[in-house]
C-alpha cells in the first residue's frame, strides 16, 4: 500500500501544492490531473523519490520512507517520465544491450516486450531515426519487461497514436489485475481511477 | 575595530624597526601577511558554512557563506596586490609563477567561481547548493597553499610563525603583525554582519514581495 | 558496470573523436609553430599537452553529461539499485580507458617529434596516467554542477580549472625534475595524493550534485 501525507512543494518562490494526502491500495490507479505547469510532474517525481519530499512523508507497505530505505523503495518502482531515458546516440540494439546490463535480463524478455509494443522490427535502426511515437513506445516498453509493483507514469499517452494508446490501456489494465499500483499524470479521463486535481 | 586598526598601523609603521636587509619597504608585510591569513581563514569559514548548509540545511549557514565570499575575495586580492608591490623593490619582480603565488591566485579564482556559480542559477536555493559543493572541493587548495613554500624552493619567504618551536620572529615585529591580523578579523566580522543583515532583509523582501 | 559505461561512452563516440582530433591538431600545430626552436619545443610541449588534456576534458565531458541529462538518463542512475557514486566512478573509468589511454598514446607518440629523452617520455606518460582520472572526475563534477545554470561551458572553465591547477603544477614539477636529472619522486607523491584527493572529493561532491541536478 502506498500512502502519502502532507505533501507540499514550493518551486523557488512558487508554491505548487500543499497538504496533499492520498492512499493507494493494491490494484488501484491514481490519476493526477491539472493544467500545464500545475506541478503534476513534480508530484510524480516526489513520489518516485527523485526529489526529496521533506517535510512530507511517504509510506510504502506501512513503513515510512527515509533516506535509508529510499533505495529499497526505488527498486520496487518503475518511473517513466517525460524524458524518454533512451540514449541519445546509438541504435535500438545498443539500447537493449544497455538495459540488459542495467537490469540483468535476457534479450528474449526485452524483445518480446518490444514486439508487444509494436517496435520489435526496429532493432537495427538508430533511435534518433525513429519517430517520436515509436521512441515513446520504446520507452514505455519498460513497463512490460521490467517487473515492478509500482508504476509512476508521467503523461504516458502523449505522443502515442490510437494503436499505441490501445496497447497502453491493455498493459495498464493487466497491471491493475495483477495487483499493481499505478500513479499517472494525464489530461485524459481514465475510468476506474482515483483522481487528484492539482 | 577602528582602534585595533589604528594601533596596528601605528606600530607597524612607526615603532617597529626596519628590517636590516630590506629597509622601510618591508613594512608592507604588515598589510600583506595578515591579509593572506584572513584570505585563508575566510575560505575555511566559507567551506565550513557550506558543509553546514549542505548537511544540516541551516538557512543561516547559507547566508553567512554567501556574505563571506566577497570579503574573502577582497582579502585575497589585497594579499596578491600588496605582495606584488612588495616583490618589485625587494626581489625585482611583480609576479613569479611559483607555487605559492599561483595557488593564492587559484584561491582568488575559487572565490570568483563560488560567486559565479551561485549567481548563475535563477533560484538561489539551487545556486547555493552547487556553490557549496564547489567550495568544499576547493578545500584541496588550502594544503597546497600551505605546503607550497616547502615543496618548491622559491622566491616566497618560508613560514616563520607557525612552527611549533618559538616563532622565529622578533616581538616588535610580531606585535604589529598580530594587531593588524586582529584589525582585519574585526573588519571581517563587522562587514560579515552587515552583509548578512542585508542578505536577510533581501530575502525577507522577496518573500513579502511574493505574498503581496 | 564498467562495461556498461564503456558502451555508454562509446555511443558518444562522435564527440569523443571530435575532442581527440582537436587535441591532436593543436599538438600538431604547436610542433609546427615551434619546430625551428627545438629546445623550446621539447621543454614546453609536455606542458602544452597537459593543458590541452585539461581543457578538452573539462569542456567535452560536461557536454556528454548534458546530453544524457536531456534524455533523462541521470534519473535512471538515481533510480538504479547501485550507488550513484559507483556509477560516476564507472564513468570516470570508461573515460580513462576511451580517452585517457589514447591521450597517453598520443603524448608518447608526439614525444619522438619533440626529441624528448626516454626518461621524460616515461614521466610524461606516468603523470598523465595518474592525473587523468582526477581530470575526468572534475569534468563530471563540473558538468553536474552547471547542469541547470546559465552560461554553461564558460562557467565550468572558471570553476573547475582552478581545481585542476594543483595537478598541473605537480605534474610539471615532476617533468622539470626529470629534465634536470633530479629525483622526481617527491613531485610524484604530491601528484598522486592530489589526484586521489581530487577524485574522492569530486566523486563525493558529484554524488550530491547528481541528486541536486535530478531534483532540478
Amino acid at each position: 500500500m502506498l500512502e502519502g501525507r502532507n505533501f507540499s512543494y514550493t518551486r523557488g518562490d512558487d508554491p505548487l501544492f500543499s497538504n496533499l494526502s492520498f492512499c493507494l491500495k493494491e490494484g488501484e490507479m491514481l490519476a493526477v490531473k491539472g493544467t500545464n505547469g500545475s506541478g503534476k510532474s513534480t508530484f510524480l517525481r516526489l513520489i518516485a523519490g527523485l526529489i526529496s519530499p521533506r517535510p512530507a512523508t511517504l509510506y510504502w507497505d506501512n513503513q515510512a520512507l527515509t533516506s535509508r530505505n529510499l533505495r529499497l523503495y526505488q527498486q520496487s518502482l518503475l518511473y517513466v517520465g517525460h524524458k524518454l531515458c533512451l540514449h541519445p546516440e546509438g541504435s535500438v540494439k545498443d539500447q537493449i544491450r544497455l538495459w540488459q546490463g542495467l537490469y540483468g535480463l535476457s534479450q528474449k524478455v526485452i524483445y518480446d516486450a518490444l514486439e508487444l509494443w509494436g517496435v520489435g522490427a526496429f532493432h537495427d535502426k538508430k533511435i534518433s531515426h525513429l519517430s517520436e511515437g515509436q521512441q515513446k513506445r520504446l520507452s514505455l516498453s519498460r513497463c512490460s519487461w521490467l517487473d515492478r509493483p509500482l508504476w509512476i507514469l508521467d503523461e504516458p499517452q502523449s505522443g502515442l497514436d490510437q494503436t499505441g494508446k490501445a496497447i497502453l490501456s491493455q498493459v495498464l489494465s493487466q497491471h491493475k489485475e495483477t495487483g499493481g499500483y499505478t500513479v499517472l499524470a494525464t489530461h485524459d479521463h481514465i475510468p476506474g481511477t482515483v483522481e487528484i486535481l492539482l | 575595530m577602528g582602534v585595533l586598526f589604528i594601533a596596528g598601523l601605528y606600530t607597524g609603521l612607526v615603532t617597529s624597526p626596519p628590517d636590516y636587509q630590506q629597509g622601510d619597504a618591508m613594512r608592507i608585510m604588515y598589510v600583506h601577511v595578515p591579509a593572506s591569513w584572513m584570505a585563508l581563514f575566510v575560505y575555511a569559514f566559507l567551506a565550513l558554512m557550506s558543509l553546514f548548509s549542505l548537511v544540516w540545511r541551516h538557512p543561516l549557514a547559507e547566508v553567512l557563506a554567501v556574505s563571506a565570499a566577497p570579503i574573502g575575495a577582497l582579502f585575497t586580492a589585497l594579499s596578491l596586490v600588496t605582495g606584488s608591490l612588495w616583490g618589485k623593490p625587494m626581489w625585482g619582480a611583480f609576479w613569479v609563477w611559483d607555487g605559492r603565488l599561483t595557488s593564492v591566485l587559484v584561491l582568488l579564482f575559487l572565490y570568483g567561481g563560488y560567486w559565479a556559480l551561485y549567481k548563475a542559477y535563477s533560484r538561489p536555493d539551487q545556486g547555493i547548493r552547487a556553490a557549496s559543493l564547489l567550495a568544499l572541493v576547493g578545500m584541496i587548495n588550502l594544503p597546497v597553499i600551505k605546503g607550497s613554500v616547502v615543496w618548491w624552493n622559491t622566491l616566497h619567504q618560508p613560514a616563520s610563525l607557525t612552527k611549533f618551536t618559538a616563532p622565529s620572529i622578533h616581538p616588535t615585529m610580531l606585535a604589529p603583525l598580530l594587531l593588524m591580523a586582529g584589525a582585519y578579523f574585526f573588519y571581517f566580522i563587522s562587514v560579515l554582519i552587515l552583509r548578512t543583515r542585508t542578505e536577510l532583509y533581501q530575502r525577507k523582501l522577496l518573500v513579502w514581495g511574493g505574498i503581496i | 558496470m564498467i562495461n556498461r559505461e564503456l558502451r555508454n561512452l562509446y555511443l558518444h563516440g562522435g564527440s569523443l573523436l571530435a575532442a581527440f582530433s582537436f587535441l591532436a591538431l593543436a599538438l600538431f600545430c604547436l610542433s609546427l609553430a615551434l619546430g625551428h626552436a627545438e629546445k623550446i619545443l621539447s621543454q614546453s610541449a609536455p606542458a602544452f599537452l597537459w593543458i590541452l588534456a585539461i581543457l578538452t576534458t573539462l569542456f567535452s565531458t560536461p557536454l556528454l553529461l548534458k546530453a544524457e541529462a536531456h534524455a533523462g538518463l541521470l534519473d535512471e542512475i538515481i533510480l538504479h539499485p547501485s550507488l550513484p557514486a559507483l556509477t560516476l566512478l564507472a564513468k570516470v573509468g570508461a573515460e580513462c580507458l576511451l580517452f585517457g589511454l589514447p591521450l597517453i598514446g598520443v603524448g608518447a607518440f608526439m614525444s619522438f617529434f619533440w626529441a624528448l629523452p626516454l626518461t621524460e617520455v616515461a614521466t610524461l606518460s606516468l603523470t598523465l596516467l595518474i592525473g587523468f582520472p582526477a581530470l575526468s572526475a572534475l569534468g563530471i563534477l563540473g558538468g553536474l554542477l552547471t547542469l541547470h545554470a546559465r552560461g554553461g561551458s564558460l562557467l565550468i572553465a572558471l570553476l573547475i580549472l582552478p581545481l585542476t591547477l594543483p595537478l598541473l603544477l605537480f605534474a610539471l614539477s615532476a617533468m622539470e625534475m626529470t629534465r634536470l636529472g633530479l629525483d622526481s619522486s617527491g613531485s610524484f607523491c604530491l601528484l598522486t595524493s592530489a589526484s586521489l584527493l581530487l577524485m574522492i572529493l569530486s566523486i563525493s561532491a558529484g554524488n550530491w550534485a547528481l541528486r541536486f541536478a535530478v531534483e532540478g
